[in-house]
């Protein structure tokens, strides 16, 4: 599993938001955070705010709804593409997508979701408070397993 | 930008979507003159497909492909609500748009009374002035499902899963004690 | 300001202005045609032969169209050539009109066989608006029409002129009707629902040459037996041909122009799209001619958004034909014949009316016949378009 994630750690993110900005000027060339593949969820009475992107599914359930092959990923890396091209903007995979990862582009009516940067996402180098990660899985699930011993020993 | 959700595995076939939809958006079964009533066609269709029963309904693509094939200019894009709609004057029943449409959602209909005439294309017309479709709304067992569209569904999700996620990590008991 | 040149005005041309205008509000389009006419569909010429639309009915758009998208229009003047080095298309009214990007969508012309001679009242083929009224006109005053060819468009015109209450005849070179886009069975089961409707039709014959009266007017056609057939009007559905002209001494183009995924020819700044254009075929895999509506307008926006600046790509073709005659829908895509190999499957099912036979290449779906029911199409269409899996890779000029 050399696969890399986006992965973010919701006790670091101060919700500012730069990810969506800086996600949304790589891909498209201007600061929308409409158009950003990676949105912060904000739970403001809990104080608490978390990044979702998508989450590199081994069976991607958007691509296999999708009609026309548009939604596509490189099995070695697992980063994602969709060929805009061939999109319909059928909202199939907005529909499907258990994370909410996957939206439609206002101007272009095509699917939206994370493709890593090809293997330097924006997110991750602008994250001003280190919230954001672009590291293999295992590593990933040996920090969850540290903040949740981490959680433990704090009660 | 309409938002329909179709989980067919879902669906008992009561059939009260077709039901709705013949009924139009005014709800009303029209009667003619001699006070027969007369619904209209469904603009949804069921089907069995390898055993499993499937729903046939139209999404209301953003760029939809049934419209660019059509050669007639029968099938547009109503820019104010996102969808696509026909105008079955112009449609001439050729079955190029029947070709395209990869959710079977586009059939072409012969009238009952002239069935010699030629047919034209019956497809989802959105109900117009309801707030989401009959279909859906009508549905029982949610095998029809909508949103008012897909980015509100994507937000939802996106919530139930960042809530989801703190909860497994354990964020929340750990920021809540930290701010008191 | 960019300026823009389209020469040709029909599905191609048109997607690819309203491709460029998405992209570039302000930069200059020029619309070149031969055809004085406003973007109209070729598709609809039978359905007004068979009395069903008038001629309003065939215009695609309003006729502001061109005025509200501000392009400039030279409707029914000839361009006659290309010169790249200058950028520069020359006009037949000795008009120079220069361009920053160009594209082709000529279309195609009808293809007509060598050994009939041209120019003959009576002999025509059906592409355009004229061709149509004219079909008509005769039609409607009792001439006895006989169609050579059995193609798409030779099938649409004898099923639209028998709805017109004339009694076509049908000469097909080949065993039976459609044998480019159907297999046997497909292709004969329409045949005899023609037949069953009362139009006549000769297979395994050919035209060899056509007799004169004394008014210079078609008498009759001779078929390979010798056989004559009398006839006032011989219409030829042979197929289409690139309608390459203008670059055919600046291309090695006899069969349509070649272009890579971007819509680009060989030459700079030259896009070229529609039926000119000699595009990759997805389930063949070779580049081929597929002179299609649906392509056209996938390839003219193709070629717009490119000459605007977008990174577009046209994810190739896949033959396909929706068909409605005399009641009876009929639908074809892709290998519609396997080989007698090992590698090719075929299933078939068979009922009445109902034919669907579906062919598979190692285990993939790579084509599909469809009659009567006919709502599978799309869904297998869009099988066949995933199972072709990426080969854009060897998609180049």
């Amino acid at each position: 599993m050399s696969q890399k994630v986006v992965s973010a750690n919701s006790q670091l993110c101060t919700g500012c938001k730069q990810c969506e900005l800086f996600c949304s000027f790589e891909h498209e060339g201007i600061y929308s955070p409409r158009l950003a593949r990676i949105r912060v969820v904000k739970f403001e009475e809990k104080c608490l705010s978390v990044p979702v992107t998508c989450a590199y599914c081994e069976r991607p359930v958007c691509e296999e709804v999708c009609p026309v092959g548009a939604m596509k990923h490189d099995p070695a890396t697992g980063a994602a593409q969709v060929l805009e091209d061939l999109c319909i903007g059928c909202k199939e995979c907005v529909n499907v997508c258990p994370l909410g990862a996957v939206e439609i582009h206002p101007k272009k009516g095509t699917a939206m979701r994370c493709d890593q940067c090809k293997g330097d996402p924006a997110c991750v180098k602008y994250c001003p408070a280190g919230a954001l990660q672009y590291e293999p899985l295992a590593h990933t699930v040996r920090d969850k397993r540290r903040a949740r011993v981490t959680a433990w020993s704090l009660d | 930008m309409l938002s329909l959700r179709e989980e067919s595995i879902k669906c008992d076939g009561c059939g009260r979507c077709q039901l709705a939809c013949s009924l139009g958006p005014a709800l009303r079964v029209p009667v003619n003159d001699q006070g027969i009533p007369k619904l209209r066609p469904p603009l949804l269709w069921f089907d069995e497909i390898e055993g499993r029963r499937q729903i046939f309904v139209c999404r209301h693509c953003e760029n939809p492909i049934c419209v660019d094939a059509c050669v007639a200019g029968a099938l547009w894009v109503d820019s104010k609500s996102g969808m696509v709609r026909v105008h079955q004057n112009r449609c001439i029943g050729c079955y190029s748009c029947v070709m395209e449409c990869p959710f079977g959602a586009l059939r072409i209909v012969y009238p009952v009374e002239e069935p010699s005439t030629n047919g034209v294309v019956h497809k989802c017309d959105g109900c117009i002035g309801w707030q989401a479709p009959l279909c859906a709304i009508f549905c029982p067992t949610g095998a029809l499902q909508t949103a008012k569209n897909a980015a509100e569904r994507a937000s939802k999700r996106r919530r139930e899963r960042a809530m989801f996620v703190s909860l497994t990590t354990g964020t929340v008991s750990c920021a809540a004690k930290k701010h008191g | 300001m960019a300026k823009y040149v389209i020469i040709g005005n029909s599905a191609a041309g048109l997607a690819g202005v309203k491709a460029i205008r998405s992209k570039d509000p302000c930069g200059e389009v020029t619309i070149i045609s031969d055809e004085k006419h406003f973007p109209y569909s070729r598709v609809l010429l039978t359905n007004y032969i068979a009395g069903h639309i008038e001629i309003e009915d065939f215009f695609l758009e309003d006729r502001d169209l061109f005025i509200r998208l501000k392009v400039n229009q030279l409707l029914g003047t000839r361009a006659i050539a290309i010169h790249p080095l200058h950028r520069t298309v020359e006009m037949e009214t000795g008009q120079v009109i220069t361009y920053e990007t160009l594209l082709i969508a000529t279309g195609g012309l009808p293809a007509f066989p060598i050994n009939l001679p041209a120019k003959i009242k009576g002999i025509t083929g059906l592409r355009t608006i004229e061709d149509a009224i004219n079909i008509r006109q005769q039609a409607m005053a009792g001439a006895k029409v006989v169609i050579w060819g059995g193609g798409l468009v030779g099938v649409k015109l004898a099923c639209a002129l028998h709805e017109a209450g004339n009694s076509p005849e049908m000469i097909v070179s080949s065993p039976h009707l459609l044998s480019q886009v159907a297999d046997d069975e497909g292709g004969s089961l329409v045949q005899r629902h023609m037949e069953r409707h009362g139009i006549r039709i000769r297979c395994s014959a050919d035209v060899v040459r056509v007799v004169q009266d004394s008014a210079g007017g078609l008498k009759s056609a001779v078929l390979t037996g010798g056989e004559q057939i009398p006839c006032h009007l011989l219409v030829v559905c042979k197929g289409v041909r690139p309608n390459t002209s203008l670059v055919d001494k600046l291309l090695s183009s006899s069969g349509g122009i070649p272009v890579d995924s971007r819509m680009r020819t060989r030459l700079p700044n030259i896009y070229a799209a529609g039926d000119v254009a000699n595009t990759y075929d997805i389930t063949r895999q070779e580049s081929r001619l597929m002179p299609i509506w649906p392509h056209a307008v996938a390839q003219g926006r193709t070629a717009g958004l490119n000459m605007a600046g977008e990174k577009a790509q046209y994810r190739g073709s896949l033959p396909r034909n929706a068909l409605e005659i005399l009641g009876l829908p009929f639908i074809s895509m892709g290998i519609v014949q396997a080989p007698a190999q090992e590698e090719w499957e075929v299933s078939i099912h068979h009922q009445g009316n109902n034919y669907q036979k579906l062919v598979y290449f190692k285990g993939r779906l790579v084509g599909a016949v469809l009659t009567n029911r006919v709502e599978p199409a799309g869904r297998l269409q869009a099988s066949i378009r995933s199972a072709a899996g990426d080969w854009l890779d060897q998609y180049s000029v």
